[in-house]
């Protein structure tokens, strides 16, 4: 059987396009991009420090 | 160029394919005839003597001597390039199987096609490298490992170092949906975080990939499943 084998790269660039589309999701869902991620770990319970992760 | 002939299509005697010799160099038997021409145009592009070796404490251990030789080259190869390559090996007995090219792409993505057939009961590693303006983490579609039976280790070679995947079994297709939908998720809140952040243009990129990245060790190591995500950091120009 042939597979088609697929690499893709993220530009490294402020991708402005998604920031803004995801403003708008995080204020239709009234919640906060660092509220989202904590979300997210709290269901594979895993505690992350965003604030060590940035800096 | 993009022309994807697989080199187990060469003609060969004695089933030879492309070996590593115990120097690192790529050996094609005289008796070869090379149709390849994206796999000549590999051999032929200069190697960057000047950056940090990967070492076989970088790989999983069950890469041979050979096989750390093809990863560590292929890093030498494609560090400076802005276009993408990827190659396809067994990392136990380092013979090359495919090797793909993609200079007209504009450097973000490669892709090629597959005989799923000669891979069966073989140890299969891919590489491919992300140029250097573009992230160093893994994309969403970086984890097509998930998706293959076939393919044991999944190799990113990026400017700060190299990224591997390990995934050796049959992923459900539900978990497969789930982790890269939220490696979706990852990337854009990245985007977003790094956005309300104060500091210049490039220090935003930089922020992303750290965030981004920090984000996909935790949550790949965490999941249920039998499943690898490590990074390599390698010495270099910020």
């Amino acid at each position: 059987m042939k597979i088609d084998l697929l690499r893709t790269a993220h530009p490294l660039e402020v991708d402005w396009k998604t920031i803004s589309k995801v403003k708008k999701k995080l204020k239709e869902e009234n919640t906060t991009s660092e509220e989202k991620i904590r979300e997210i770990f709290s269901q594979i319970d895993v505690e992350i420090d965003l604030d060590e992760m940035i800096n | 160029m993009n022309i994807k002939t697989p080199l187990n299509k060469l003609k060969f005697i004695g089933n030879i394919l492309p070996k590593m010799d115990n120097r690192g160099a790529l050996l094609i038997p005289l008796s070869l005839k090379v149709k390849d021409l994206e796999f000549a145009h590999y051999r032929h592009i200069p190697i960057n003597w000047n950056i940090e070796a990967v070492m076989p404490k970088c790989l999983p251990k069950d890469f041979s001597k050979n096989a750390v030789k093809i990863v560590d080259m292929f890093r030498r190869k494609t560090i400076d390039l802005d276009y993408e390559i990827m190659l396809i090996f067994y990392y136990k007995t380092a013979e090359l199987l495919y090797c793909f090219v993609n200079e007209e792409s504009g450097g973000d993505e490669v892709s090629g096609q597959v005989d799923e057939e000669i891979f069966a009961g073989h140890d299969i590693a891919v590489i491919h490298n992300h140029p250097k303006n573009y992230g160093s983490s893994p994309s969403n579609e970086n984890f097509q490992i998930l998706d293959l039976t076939f393919q044991d280790y999944e190799i990113l070679s990026s400017w700060d170092g190299i990224w591997i995947i390990e995934s050796r079994e049959l992923i459900p297709i539900g978990e497969i949906r789930k982790i890269k939908y939220k490696i979706q998720q990852f990337y854009e809140y990245s985007w977003e975080i790094v956005g309300n952040m104060d500091g210049g243009k490039m220090e935003m990129i930089k922020q992303f990939d750290i965030l981004y990245g920090n984000l996909l060790l935790t949550y790949i190591n965490n999941y249920p499943l039998n499943i690898k995500l490590t990074k390599k950091v390698f010495k270099h120009e910020d």
